[in-house]
């Protein structure tokens, strides 16, 4: 979200009423325009993995 | 006893990580920056008695060393000057076992500088190798074993007074050149009498992201590899409820922080009791999350959830093997079946879930390792869970260290439990080298059953292999019968194509932890395995596009643009695909074939969230083409416009208001800002 509203905030702000869509229309065009979670995953450049496992290591016994 | 000036000097958990950029990455760091929990409440219990000890955190100074290194001095006199300004009568080191070569060549530059201090070490390696550790080194002259907060003030107060010794319980001390040891002392019956530990001394405490916190001690298991159960005298205490919490809502109130790791070797013994803690958690009217340890045979479904409700957002499980047989024989005993279903349950919940395994016990075989892989393999396919494979240490006065002690192997393969970074320091393997009853876990013990070298390879390349691409190496073991054939497959493709093997531990470690690994391993899975892959190809292309993808992600920065134009959140990577990736990960997840994936374009966006980890959300066809035409630069109406010439379907709605609507949809998702 910007510091400052924009101009197209305002449109945004505005939908859906100003657009005028009726709600049929709202439906269609959500099943239209969707986002569906898949999952989460790792960063591909991550060079320290192994230290982190090194340090999370200790978590584990006293000993350790 | 109040003029005795106290020093007290935290274990190094950080330090030989000699690598400048691997100390300063932010997963080090967090665990390097967090408060030595241990030290500062010896350190309050010590105030009580009217001593306000000085407290020196080894890896501050670490990163001190480590940022001015023009000096080229030893860290250890680095540290001996640091200490040099001030005079001090007694020194107390903690010890830890992967540090404690280094906490010994300390102790003794410290000694040499301040020769009428007294030098106590204390902490769970120094309690396990007291005898020999007084025998080998005349620089120390006590060690407090156990529990130091009754002990630590008791020896004070001798070397303040008559210096007899004999009284005192739980120390190991020097008389006439013979080394005496006292009985242990009991623990502490009530720990509720300990106070807040002194994080006023710990004035870092405010830049941490989390505060350690004591939850109680004692596991009364008694695994073999295991050093816990002789340390707290196998003895379980939990502090009140109330207490936890009161202290929880001091550090907050102090220090601005409401999120905890509760340390307790295993807190969920006693179910009554973690279900009061949570429901005093949830009526104390403050809101905290913390982490903790568990069994998975001490927890179940009900209680899993009441945890997440009262705050829980970490877990670590010590599932140890995947092999039932080895469950046995190192006494964990584990119904594997369950441990499953309880890491299902705790990513149910989106607990981030640590699921610690170990390889390398003396027992093992390769059909034991293969079914640890297996279950590694399987804990990947849960999003909030982190599995670790360790190389088994034998950990001074652990059973198994007794059954092994004459027959320990100092190989140079060591575990992640004997050295941090990527090389061992000569001073330090020297010592080890001379001393194998102190420093144990440096050694192996005989694996008759597996090639070490050879499995320290598969732990390095699993670790980084899990962290790089994921899913990928979930469906290569899936289609493969398992990830330990994968490895196998790549391995002699890497001998034979690229003609590279490694001659020492050292150099793969670093290998793997390359981006070159990385750009290989693809290239291994597109040129070699891909062809073989039949039915499953589309899938398998489908993930190697996406982790392909991934690198631009880790570096996408959101591209300047016109001001009002909508454009790319920050840090957003948007990838399209041959097939549908939401449909292969959730095969994935449950186990089934990734045959037959209809091929149809899909574009899936990439997306840091707040804890660091990559979201991954999947569009349709017409919130993929949006967002594609999202570059800063275009106008919300001239995205409208492109919708129109191309004949998008925009289910009846005129492509201007369409394109809005989307263009509200998506950034009500996050996925672009104007």
């Amino acid at each position: 979200m910007p510091d400052q509203p924009s101009d197209l905030l305002e449109i945004f702000v505005h939908i859906p009423d100003d657009l005028g869509l009726t709600a049929d229309q709202v439906t269609a065009l959500k099943q239209k325009v969707t986002v569906e979670f898949v999952g989460l995953t790792v960063g591909a450049a991550s060079p320290t993995q192994i230290v982190i496992q090194l340090v999370d290591g200790h978590r584990t016994p006293p000993g350790g | 006893m109040s003029e005795l000036k106290v020093c007290l000097i935290s274990p190094p958990t950080a330090t030989e990580l000699d690598d400048r950029e691997l100390a300063e990455t932010e997963a080090v760091r967090l665990i390097a920056d967090a408060a030595p929990a241990g030290i500062l409440t010896l350190a309050a219990v010590l105030e009580q008695r009217g001593i306000f000890p000085r407290i020196f955190n080894l890896n501050r100074l670490y990163y001190e060393y480590l940022r001015n290194r023009e000096n080229r001095v030893d860290f250890c006199a680095f540290v001996s000057r640091k200490l040099e300004a001030e005079s001090f009568d007694v020194f107390g080191f903690g010890t830890i076992c992967s540090t404690y070569p280094l906490t010994i060549r300390i102790a003794r530059e410290v000694k040499r500088a301040h020769p009428d201090a007294a030098l106590v070490l204390g902490g769970p390696q120094a309690s396990v190798v007291d005898v020999q550790t007084l025998r080998a080194f005349d620089f120390v002259d006590c060690v407090v074993r156990g529990e130091a907060e009754n002990t630590f003030p008791q020896l004070l107060s001798a070397l303040a007074g008559d210096g007899r010794l004999d009284p005192i319980p739980g120390i190991t001390f020097r008389r006439r050149g013979e080394v005496v040891r006292n009985p242990n002392a009991p623990v502490i019956a009530d720990l509720d009498e300990l106070p807040l530990p002194a994080f006023h001394l710990y004035p870092e405490l405010k830049d941490c992201r989390y505060v350690p916190l004591e939850l109680g001690r004692g596991c009364p298991f008694a695994c073999t590899f295991c050093s816990t159960n002789d340390f707290f005298r196998r003895r379980f205490r939990l502090k009140s409820p109330q207490r936890v919490i009161e202290q929880m809502s001091a550090i907050r109130a102090l220090y601005g922080i409401a999120e905890f790791d509760l340390i307790h070797d295993m807190f969920t013994v006693d179910r009554k009791r973690v279900v009061a803690f949570c429901e005093a958690l949830l009526a104390c009217g403050e809101r905290f999350v913390w982490g903790c340890s568990a069994r998975t045979d001490c927890v179940d479904e009900e209680l899993i959830a009441l945890m997440a409700r009262a705050g829980c957002r970490d877990i670590f499980f010590g599932v140890e093997t995947g092999s039932g047989r080895l469950q046995r024989v190192i006494d964990k005993n584990l119904d594997l079946a369950e441990a499953a279903r309880m890491i299902r349950s705790t990513d149910s919940h989106r607990i981030h879930t640590t699921v610690s395994l170990i390889t390398g016990f003396p027992e093992e075989t390769m059909e034991d390792l293969r079914q640890t892989v297996d279950f590694l393999t399987d804990s990947l396919r849960f999003d909030s869970v982190e599995p670790q494979l360790h190389l088994l240490a034998p950990l001074a006065d652990t059973p198994l260290f007794s059954q092994h002690r004459d027959r320990l192997v100092l190989d140079d393969i060591f575990s992640d439990m004997a050295y941090q970074g990527w090389r061992q320091d000569p001073a330090d393997r020297a010592l080890i080298a001379a001393h194998p009853e102190i420093f144990p876990n440096f050694y192996s013990v005989p694996t008759p059953g597996l090639d070490r070298r050879h499995v320290k390879e598969l732990r390095d390349f699993i670790l980084n292999g899990m962290a790089r691409f994921r899913w990928l190496l979930v469906a290569l073991a899936q289609h493969r019968g398992g990830l330990l054939p994968v490895f196998e497959e790549w391995r002699t493709w890497r001998l034979k194509i690229l003609k590279k093997d490694f001659a020492a531990d050292s150099e793969s470690i670093v290998y793997y932890s390359k981006i070159e690994f990385r750009r290989e391993f693809l290239e291994f899975v597109r040129s070699h395995c891909l062809p073989t892959m039949g039915r499953a190809i589309p899938a398998l292309r489908t993930l190697l596009a996406y982790e392909g993808s991934l690198d631009m992600a880790d570096a996408a920065v959101a591209p300047e643009g016109l001001d009002g134009a909508p454009k790319l959140a920050q840090g957003l990577h948007v990838v399209e695909l041959d097939s549908d990736y939401k449909e292969i990960i959730g095969r994935l997840r449950e186990k089934e074939s990734l045959d037959r994936i209809a091929a149809r374009p899909v574009v899936v966006a990439i997306r840091k969230n707040a804890g660091k980890r990559f979201e991954v959300v999947q569009l349709s066809d017409l919130a993929g083409r949006i967002l594609r035409l999202c570059d800063g630069r275009r106008s919300a109406a001239e995205i409208g416009d492109l919708l129109s010439l191309r004949g998008e379907d925009t289910a009846g709605v005129p492509p201007a208001k369409a394109c809005a609507f989307a263009l509200e949809l998506l950034r009500q998702e996050g996925l672009i800002a104007a």
